[in-house]
């Protein structure tokens, strides 16, 4: 077999990890060695899901001992099975990133044989790489589970990044699918990594403020950091039954105690058949989505996990994004002024992002900010005139400062249409998860079918909020009226609610009551009163 | 040619494209004490109603002393930005770089004009800055190396502003031990590393020698893993075009459809689509017969 044919299946066996990062060191380049590294990193291509190639992201080989359910190796598949030699994948490496294909390596496996050999199969592969080519560029290594420490140190001190699969939000689920890992094979590695990085970073410490006197003591100057780029991990989301609040608190807990650069998510797509799987065709792409956003916040925005999502409600909302439900149910920090407020309350704000907050605080250093200032340092600021005030004037006015109707302004959907191919099907099937919502789903749909009908528009745009696209961000008609009508009319509370809409706008009480019920439900309150100021 | 004693109300000045040639315009600017409209490049400059023209000779020496005093002005930092900007494909580029300029060098000026990123004269040029600093980036990510005889390597690209000049320390640094060409087929500029420093040649003519032996089994690989790596079940090209352009497609060997083997296994979901899901497939069903 030609490596080509190898590369082809070793890289389609690789292609559900989803780490494929090259950022976290920066090294500069050295003559007579090829490459360099930048912090930031640089994805080379992108693949037609719109998922970046940066690293040359192959299996050693895809054979393998385990018997894992989801994956697409798993011992008891019918695939081809191939293995790498290390120099056939160190000269490959060199070729693509000669013609700036790639930006280093990422080398992952299964277990042939048994983890020892395989991390050394790894290490062999890396050791050309490094001593032979004198390769500068990136590499991410996986740690395969129950690998003896002194491969992982091996291997950590030629890699740039390392990762540990978690493979599972819990030690349950990973009980039932993969019954051959156990949580401290797992855990092991990953405590091991952080202890080396933080040791490597005292000793360099110390060596660069030249504290020690015993210069027969210090480490071997040429001596490879261990793992510069730190590590990540990677779990899979929707083949088991964790719901969102515990998978964030486990990611948060990952940040906290086992200093991870990264925890990635996976949205579980059916590979294998297995009964202990999901059986539905669905992939969770919306609620992968918006779990990356929560992450996000956590490490750039500098939320807590509490802050954005409770036991209560242990789902994040598809319709609106975690920050700016945040927001909405915390408007008495808002609205902030500009022009004096701190940077964590800027990168609190909606439509303000952490380039945008920081060029904000340099901006206003030497002149005062307002809408154009602003709409030039690149500040979402349609989505940001609710929450802010330039030089002391609020732009958020036509919409009532309440959290019903800033819902409605800000809801967003994820374009989950474009998403996947068999897509439209998919999506169904995945709201199908948040009870509450189905009805509105189809709520948006009938909307829809009236606008179609008859496109009577009034100027308000009132139902964006519980519309699956912004195209039906429609007036409120009656068409509109009655579908809404139609599709809510099953429940005792809603109904009321259209019926209120239909009588007198004078009757005051009642709306107040009213009003606490209906502000959960996604701000229908604020869709009543428009229809009250069109009556 | 207009006497230069008499300062013109009405005026534009014309550069050759070059920063060189710009910075010179701006110095001339200060000479003549004119305040020009617009700094612009080329000689397709179509001239205002009632405005002159004045075609600045670029001398090195002049762009040296603006260079110098921006440098004092504003810092590095200022300076660089200026330099990035006349690099910039933009019609206003000249005249945003002379506003700027002008704006730093003003007498009360303190060194801190290229901080001050929301001031009317500050922000074209930061825009301009970034815009081209991305397509440098979009160059670091898209531009592909091929393997010639002789162990050159060439590549070729179409920016959207003149970045070659800025890619060639980043690649020189980067694949120091072999010799290199950057060819920019829409600036005419070809970038040239020798194996020890490296030179840009303005060129309408390459003449390369032919590809390396492995070369074509090489992209071919790289098509294959490309093809290989993409997972269907989350198809959403919109999302690939929104990070890599269509037009860098053309010098890319993984949208090269040359090397598109396996699309039979596609045309299961959409039969007119090939696996790069540009072009339509050109096998028409036989069923058409008269």
């Amino acid at each position: 077999m030609n490596i080509v044919d190898k590369l082809e299946i070793l890289a389609d066996a690789a292609k559900y990890d989803v780490a494929c990062t090259s950022s976290g060191v920066d090294r500069g380049a050295r003559r007579g060695q090829l490459g360099n590294a930048l912090a930031a990193g640089c994805c080379h291509s992108f693949t037609p899901d719109g998922r970046c190639i940066s690293l040359l992201k192959v299996l050693m080989t895809n054979v393998c001992v385990y018997d894992c359910a989801y994956c697409v190796n798993r011992a008891s598949n019918d695939v081809a099975r191939v293995a790498f030699t290390p120099r056939e994948l160190a000269d490959l490496t060199i070729s693509f990133y000669r013609r700036n294909y790639i930006e280093g390596l990422f080398v992952s496996s299964g277990v042939i044989k048994s983890p020892d050999y395989t991390t050394e199969l790894m290490i062999e592969t890396l050791r050309i790489l490094r001593d032979e080519y004198g390769f500068r560029g990136y590499i991410h290594a996986k740690a395969v589970p129950g690998t003896s420490p002194e491969l992982i140190d091996r291997l950590g001190h030629l890699a740039d990044r390392m990762s540990v699969n978690l493979e599972l939000p819990s030690q349950k689920s990973l009980a039932l699918l993969c019954p051959q890992k156990r949580k401290q094979q797992l855990l092991a590695p990953m405590r091991q990594i952080r202890d080396s990085m933080a040791e490597d970073a005292d000793t360099r410490a110390l060596m660069r403020k030249n504290t020690t006197y015993y210069s027969q003591n210090r480490p071997a100057k040429c001596k490879r950091a261990f793992a510069p780029a730190g590590q990540s991990t990677q779990m899979i989301i929707g083949a088991t039954p964790e719901n969102d609040f515990q998978i964030l608190n486990l990611s948060a807990a990952l940040y906290r105690t086992l200093s991870l650069k990264r925890v990635f998510f996976s949205a579980y797509l059916p590979v294998t058949s297995d009964e202990r799987l999901p059986a539905s065709g669905a992939v969770e792409l919306d609620r992968e989505h918006r779990l990356y956003q929560a992450d996000w916040l956590m490490r750039f925005y500098k939320f807590d996990v509490s802050e954005i999502i409770d036991e209560d409600n242990p789902y994040l909302d598809p319709q609106l994004d975690p920050k700016a439900n945040w927001a909405v149910n915390h408007l008495e920090h808002f609205p902030v002024e500009v022009n004096t407020a701190p940077l964590e309350m800027l990168l609190r704000v909606p439509g303000i992002g952490p380039r945008g907050a920081r060029l904000i605080v340099k901006a206003r250093r030497t002149c005062c900010l307002h809408e154009p200032e602003l709409r030039k340092l690149g500040i979402a600021y349609k989505r940001a005139r609710f929450f802010i005030t330039c030089n002391g004037k609020y732009a958020g006015t036509g919409t009532p400062f309440a959290p019903g109707a800033l819902r409605a302004q800000l809801a967003a959907p994820i374009d989950g249409g474009k998403h996947g191919r068999r897509a439209a099907k998919q999506c169904q099937g995945q709201l199908s998860l948040f009870d509450p919502l189905e009805g509105q789903n189809q709520h948006g749909k009938r909307i829809e079918e009236a606008q179609a009908r008859d496109a009577l528009h009034n100027a308000q745009g009132t139902s964006a909020h519980d519309a699956p696209t912004n195209s039906a961000r429609a007036g409120v008609d009656d068409a509109l009226r009655t579908s809404c009508k139609a599709s809510t009319s099953s429940t005792p509370m809603t109904a009321q609610k259209t019926s209120i809409s239909s009588s007198s706008p004078r009757s005051l009480p009642e709306k107040s009551t009213l009003a606490s019920q209906a502000d959960g439900l996604f701000g229908w309150q604020h869709a009543i009163d428009k229809q009250k100021a069109c009556a | 040619m207009i006497a230069a004693e008499e300062p013109l109300a009405h005026v534009a000045y014309v550069y050759d494209g070059t920063p060189e040639g710009l910075l010179t315009a701006v110095f001339q600017a200060y000479a003549n004490h004119e305040d020009p409209e617009d700094i612009a490049q080329g000689a397709a400059f179509q001239p205002r109603l009632d405005q002159s023209v004045r075609t600045i000779e670029t001398d090195a020496a002049l762009a040296e002393r603006v260079k110098r005093g921006l440098v004092r002005a504003t810092g590095k930092a200022g300076f660089n930005a200026v330099l990035h900007a006349s690099l910039s494909d933009d019609a206003q580029a000249g005249s945003v770089v002379y506003r700027f300029i002008r704006y730093a060098m003003r007498s009360n000026a303190n060194r801190a004009a290229i901080s001050e990123i929301a001031h009317p004269a500050v922000a074209p040029l930061i825009a301009l800055d970034r815009s081209v600093m991305n397509e440098r980036h979009l160059m670091q990510q898209f531009l592909r190396f091929e393997c010639l005889k002789g162990n050159i390597w060439f590549a070729r690209c179409s920016p959207k502003a003149s970045v070659v000049p800025l890619l060639m320390d980043w690649f020189s640094a980067r694949f120091n031990d072999a010799p290199f060409m950057i060819y920019d087929e829409a600036h005419r500029i070809a970038g040239i590393y020798d194996g020890s420093g490296w030179q840009l040649v303005q060129t309408d003519i390459v003449n390369l020698p032919e590809k390396a032996g492995d070369e074509e089994m090489m992209q071919q690989a790289w098509k294959r893993f490309y093809d290989a790596v993409s997972i269907d079940a989350r198809y959403h090209p919109e999302l690939r075009r929104h990070f890599m352009p269509k037009r860098f497609w053309e010098n890319l060997p993984e949208m090269d459809e040359r090397y598109d083997t396996s699309t039979d296994d596609y045309s299961l979901n959409t039969p007119s689509r090939s696996k790069a899901g540009m072009k339509l497939s050109s096998a028409a069903p036989p069923s058409c017969q008269k």
